[in-house]
């Protein structure tokens, strides 16, 4: 049993391993190009700020970032002469995701003892004093209590690396990531996109 | 008489349990995590087997940068949890808490 769940959580952990083409020869890749990062929904500036993110993340791994005139960003990942493209898709970017919380009241029952105390017989000498103790337990119970909500953020990137002239693909994966602050939960989850993206140059 | 300080007692239980957990969220509210985290306690110690209530410490801990307790909690999370949702969630923080560390 304790194999079986080692072996359900092996697979729960490899559930979002990326995709891969194994056969592609990535250290002949010199720069990627960072396409476009279009804005999530109505969320205004939302794509520019995974843009940035990312490109401060690439920064921090220590990889050159050079942002062309016409905007375009360009990442040096080695010394190859072939280029990739790497498409970005928000797929999540709120800061209103409802969880709710059910919480449990555990009443963990009570034990009642009655001490009872009687004097019998009016002379000092012959009066008798009775004591007799009872105890009563209370089982108790778990109750389901209230539910109670907050407000958090998560965001979601699906990210692509293709061939630009071929259009193949090469690499891709999705993340999604939860906090409170949204601003930093775009941070994070484009550090751990970019700490996959790694394992590749 | 008795009866009723055990139904006081035993409704003060409940309400401290709720109003524990309502000013956990009004101190997140006023961005104040810290004191979020030590209503979140008291919450907890009532209801230790709940994977939501450590899915929310370890987000507190993490918006507090404090990446040691969040991981800790996000592994709580994750034991108590059966919800594949829920698991999936603490492996991406836990996978990223342990590359910060």
């Amino acid at each position: 049993m304790k194999k079986l769940l080692l072996l359900i959580s092996f697979f729960l952990g490899c559930w979002q391993a990326p995709a891969l083409d194994e056969s592609y020869p990535f250290t002949h890749v010199g720069s990627i190009h960072l396409q476009p990062i279009h804005d999530y929904k109505h969320f205004s500036g939302s794509g520019e700020i995974i843009k940035n993110s990312m490109t401060h993340s690439f920064m921090k791994l220590g990889y050159d970032v050079i942002e062309n005139k016409n905007g375009g960003t360009e990442i040096v990942v080695g010394d190859g002469l072939n280029t990739l493209h790497f498409t970005c898709i928000i797929s999540d970017y709120t800061d209103k995701e409802v969880m709710v919380i059910p919480y449990y009241n555990e009443d963990k029952g009570y034990t009642e003892t009655t001490v009872s105390q009687s004097t019998d017989g009016g002379e000092k000498e012959s009066s008798q004093t009775d004591i007799s103790t009872s105890t009563t337990t209370h089982s108790g119970n778990v109750q389901k209590g209230s539910r109670l909500e907050y407000i958090r953020a998560r965001v979601g990137l699906m990210l692509k690396l293709h061939e630009p002239y071929t259009g193949k693909l090469v690499w891709s994966h999705h993340y999604w990531y939860s906090g409170l602050d949204l601003a930093q939960t775009a941070d994070m989850c484009t550090r751990l996109a970019l700490h996959e993206f790694r394992k590749l140059f | 008489m008795k009866n009723m300080f055990l139904i006081v007692f035993l409704s003060s239980l409940i309400f401290s349990q709720s109003s524990a957990l309502d000013k956990t969220f009004q101190s997140m509210d006023n961005g104040n995590f810290k004191n979020a985290l030590s209503h979140l306690a008291i919450v907890i110690s009532n209801d230790p087997t709940n994977p939501e209530l450590f899915q929310l410490k370890g987000m507190l801990y993490e918006s507090l940068n404090d990446d040691q307790n969040a991981l800790q909690a996000w592994e709580e999370c994750k034991r108590l949890s059966n919800n594949n949702s829920l698991i999936l969630e603490a492996n991406n923080h836990i996978q990223l808490l342990k590359q910060l560390k």
